[in-house]
């Protein structure tokens, strides 16, 4: 489900000898944009327009960086919507947002792991 | 212009809120070689930037805390930060904030998703025209700096003269408005300098070579000296460069007024002179015609300097040299050494020394009138500070071509002719003649043999009685000195007496004669002449010191006489300098109690109210009054008068040179008081005065007073009986 075009140009960066760099961007990328997607929920309940959009920008090329390209077009509806000042249907674009970031997630894990995920998942990373 | 083909190695500041942007980013940087500094925010930005001064930014747009927009602009407001390149890392499709990262002043922008082997080498472009840009602006500066330091302005001119640019120098004042670009240069000009500019353009595009030239500019009275350089500039264009140099140009005058004009009077200084003397000749060989020389020595004016100071002397000296400006000035005023047709130069040769050079004289006359009119000039009494003073000239008279056929060979002879002058009494002028270089060379010979006898000792004291005509027989002495020298024989004072005064040995000289008088009055008091009053002679340059009372006193004091025999004579006509000083010197020493008595009256330029001043006892009537007193009436009413005006003033009259039995009959008529002369006796050594004195005869007088005697000429011998 990750685009591997993004996943190898990072891969390309690798300098040898130096630790894994893919491992460490999908590292810091699934503190990040756990703390993106909460973030974003509350700012979804408070009404704050601003918070809402920022957040969704961010989470928006974050994951298009790691070729989470789905989750990344979610993020780029939830800005715009943001943007018109109308989020009151973001909510239910929420509950998509929130389903593909696990599923990123536990791609990223199986890409971490070094093999290949395939459509079912792994267990340990859908149960996340 | 090379471009440079190495990879750079730079310092990266990278800033994004997202923390793996930021490990991207820096992943990217470093595998390209650079070093990365990060910050999460657009307020960190500003930090780190100030901190790490990095040579490029790589920035999200979207960030809290300070947005990258933002960010961007402010860097590009702290000073010295203007040309670091920022790269902006706006959202995919996003042309609102790519145009707004522009207005920020952004260098550049990536758009997400970053493509991230492209980023690396879209940095080292972008590093690379920062480099060159950077190259550029130091070059720019090193430009204007150094435009700057040129006091020239510069610009560039058509071959029509007008000008295309304009850079200016802000060095002082400038000759052309900083809006003349578009103007013609000629305009700025009057209309002879903009001619001339006009041609020197041309000039230099047709030869190609560089053309200097000068101009003047500004008002009237104050005129602003411009050097120009004309270069050939590209495309029929010249670059012009103007300088001012006003102050170069009043620096070169001051030098030459320096070098060549005296800055006490702003007369011609010697060299100047010279200078003028040769051309003159010069003029006057190819025209043949004549030349002066009159050479202008002030006499005595070294007392003045001495006594009074160079300040006073120096005023002095001022108004003396505008006074003689004054004679050879023509009815226009143009310059204060030359006449209107500069055929009269004047100038300051020496300290006390003037010169006046006068072309196309006619004869000896011409200069004669000159050498009158600078005694007229100089006459009447200068004044300063409530001081008089008498001011008069030495003139030496040398003409050319008679005279001497070059510049050295003149001035040489004008100064002997000048000598002369001083030694023949002063205030007096005299034209150079052959026998004078020879009495100069004599005169220098005296000079020394002169210096030996005062060391010496070799002068001694003669003394002449005077006889008192009432009766009185032998009333005093008066005191003569007498040289002589074991090659040359007798020397008599007329010679050497002037020669002491020029050289300043006559002070010694005065001195040791008071001093021997005085002691001669103590032997002959001691030996019963103590009646006897001794007359010395004081050269009037003994007047300026002020220690002539002291150095009388002192003679009087130690020799323990009665300053009542003690007689001065002073002669009338060097009554010069410091009026002021003389009569404050004559008191003191009337009032010690010495007697004072004006000698060879009548042939001095001393006025009677000046005379009432003096307030001396008696007066001496000169020889040449009484030398043809008998045959000349004027003679005999001349000294009619001075007797009467003598006795008027209560003053005692003494007939001097009295040598005839009839001389004497005809001063006894006229009520003369005493007489002195070679018939009573000549100047003998002390010695001899007692003698003198005792065989002194009464019947000469006797008979004098009554009618003519008639005596024969051995008889009148006999009655003499001295010689």
């Amino acid at each position: 489900m990750l685009d591997q075009t993004a996943l190898d140009n990072i891969r390309a960066l690798q300098r040898p000898g130096q630790p894994d760099l893919l491992t460490r961007i999908i590292d810091t990328y699934s503190r990040n944009a756990e703390a993106l997607v909460n973030g974003l929920y509350r700012a979804l309940e408070d009404g704050d327009i601003e918070l809402v959009r920022r957040n969704a920008h961010t989470l928006k090329s974050a994951a298009a960086n790691l070729g989470a390209t789905a989750l990344s077009e979610l993020c780029r509806q939830m800005e715009e919507r943001a943007r018109s000042g109308d989020i009151g249907p973001g909510m239910d674009l929420f509950e998509g947002l929130h389903e593909e970031h696990e599923r990123a997630l536990a791609a990223l894990a199986a890409e971490r792991a070094g093999s290949s995920v395939s459509v079912d998942g792994d267990d340990e990373a859908a149960s996340a | 212009m090379t471009f440079a083909t190495r990879r750079l190695r730079c310092r990266v500041l990278v800033v994004d809120d997202d923390p793996s942007m930021r490990m991207m980013l820096r992943e990217t940087m470093e595998a390209g070689g650079h070093e990365v500094t990060e910050a999460a925010n657009g307020e960190e930005a500003l930090d780190r930037f100030i901190e790490s001064r990095p040579d490029i930014v790589l920035m999200d747009v979207e960030m809290p805390r300070l947005d990258g927009i933002s960010a961007c602009r402010k860097l590009r407001e702290l000073p010295g930060f203007g040309m670091t390149p920022v790269l902006m890392v706006t959202g995919n499709d996003d042309s609102a904030s790519i145009k707004a990262a522009y207005e920020a002043g952004a260098t550049d922008f990536i758009s997400k998703p970053i493509n991230w082997p492209i980023l690396g080498q879209r940095v080292q472009f972008i590093l690379r025209a920062a480099r060159t840009l950077r190259d550029l602006e130091v070059s720019e500066s090193k430009n204007r700096a150094l435009l700057g330091a040129i006091p020239d302005s510069i610009c560039v001119l058509n071959a029509d003269g007008q000008i295309e640019q304009q850079l200016d120098h802000g060095q002082g004042e400038q000759w052309l408005p900083s809006d003349a670009e578009g103007r013609i240069v000629g305009d700025f000009l009057e209309s002879e300098h903009a001619r001339d500019f006009h041609a020197h353009i041309r000039r230099t595009l047709d030869t190609g070579s560089m053309q200097t030239f000068e101009f003047q500019h500004g008002r009237k009275t104050a005129p602003r000296a411009h050097e120009v350089r004309l270069i050939n500039y590209r495309n029929g264009r010249v670059l012009a460069l103007v300088r001012n140099i006003t102050e170069r140009v009043t620096a070169a005058a001051k030098v030459h007024r320096l070098a060549f004009f005296d800055t006490l009077t702003g007369l011609p200084n010697r060299q100047r002179f010279l200078r003028a003397l040769r051309s003159a000749l010069g003029e006057a060989q190819a025209e043949g015609s004549q030349i002066a020389l009159l050479f202008i020595d002030l006499d005595f004016f070294k007392r003045i300097n001495d006594n009074l100071g160079h300040s006073t002397g120096d005023v002095l000296l001022k108004s003396v040299a505008s006074r003689l400006a004054g004679c050879i000035r023509g009815s226009d005023m143009v310059s204060p050494a030359e006449d209107t047709e500069q055929r009269q130069t004047l100038a300051r040769v020496g300290g006390d020394e003037f010169v006046i050079l006068a072309r196309g004289i006619q004869d000896k006359h011409d200069a004669e009138r000159i050498g009158i009119r600078v005694h007229e000039a100089l006459r009447s009494p200068f004044s300063h500070l409530g001081r008089e003073f008498v001011v008069t000239p030495s003139i030496g008279i040398a003409l050319y071509p008679q005279d001497g056929g070059d510049a050295e060979a003149l001035m040489k002879n004008a100064d002997t002719a000048m000598y002369e002058a001083k030694t023949a009494g002063r205030n007096t002028h005299r034209f150079y003649s052959e026998s004078m270089s020879l009495r100069s060379m004599e005169r220098l010979d005296l000079e020394l043999k002169l210096r030996k006898a005062v060391e010496h000792g070799d002068l001694e004291l003669y003394y002449q009685p005077k006889v008192d005509i009432r009766g009185r027989g032998i009333v005093g002495v008066e005191a003569l000195l007498r040289w002589d020298h074991p090659e040359e024989g007798f020397i008599s004072p007329e010679r050497f007496v002037p020669l002491a005064e020029e050289t300043g040995l006559i002070i010694p000289i005065s001195e040791w004669v008071t001093t021997q008088a005085c002691e001669q009055v103590r032997a002959w008091s001691g030996a019963g002449l103590g009646d006897l009053t001794v007359a010395i002679n004081v050269s009037s340059q003994l007047f300026g010191f002020g220690n002539l009372a002291t150095m009388v006193w002192g003679a009087i004091c130690n020799s323990n006489i009665d300053a009542s025999s003690l007689e001065l004579e002073i002669t009338e006509s060097l009554l010069l300098g410091d009026l002021n000083q003389i009569h404050k010197t004559l008191r003191e020493i009337q009032e010690m109690g010495v007697a004072l008595a004006v000698d060879d009256f009548g042939t001095g330029y001393s006025s009677l109210s000046y005379l009432k001043r003096l307030n001396v006892d008696a007066l001496k009537i000169d020889r040449s009054f009484i030398n043809d007193i008998t045959t000349d009436a004027d003679d005999r009413a001349i000294c009619s008068a001075v007797v009467a005006m003598g006795h008027s003033l209560g003053l005692n009259v003494i007939a001097e040179g009295v040598e005839t039995a009839d001389q004497l009959a005809a001063v006894c008529q006229l009520g003369c008081d005493e007489v002195q002369g070679f018939l009573f006796g000549r100047p003998v050594p002390a010695s001899q005065i007692p003698e003198v004195v005792g065989s002194y005869r009464h019947e000469l007088i006797a008979q004098a007073q009554g009618a003519i005697v008639d005596l024969e000429p051995e008889e009148l011998r006999a009655l003499r009986g001295l010689e």
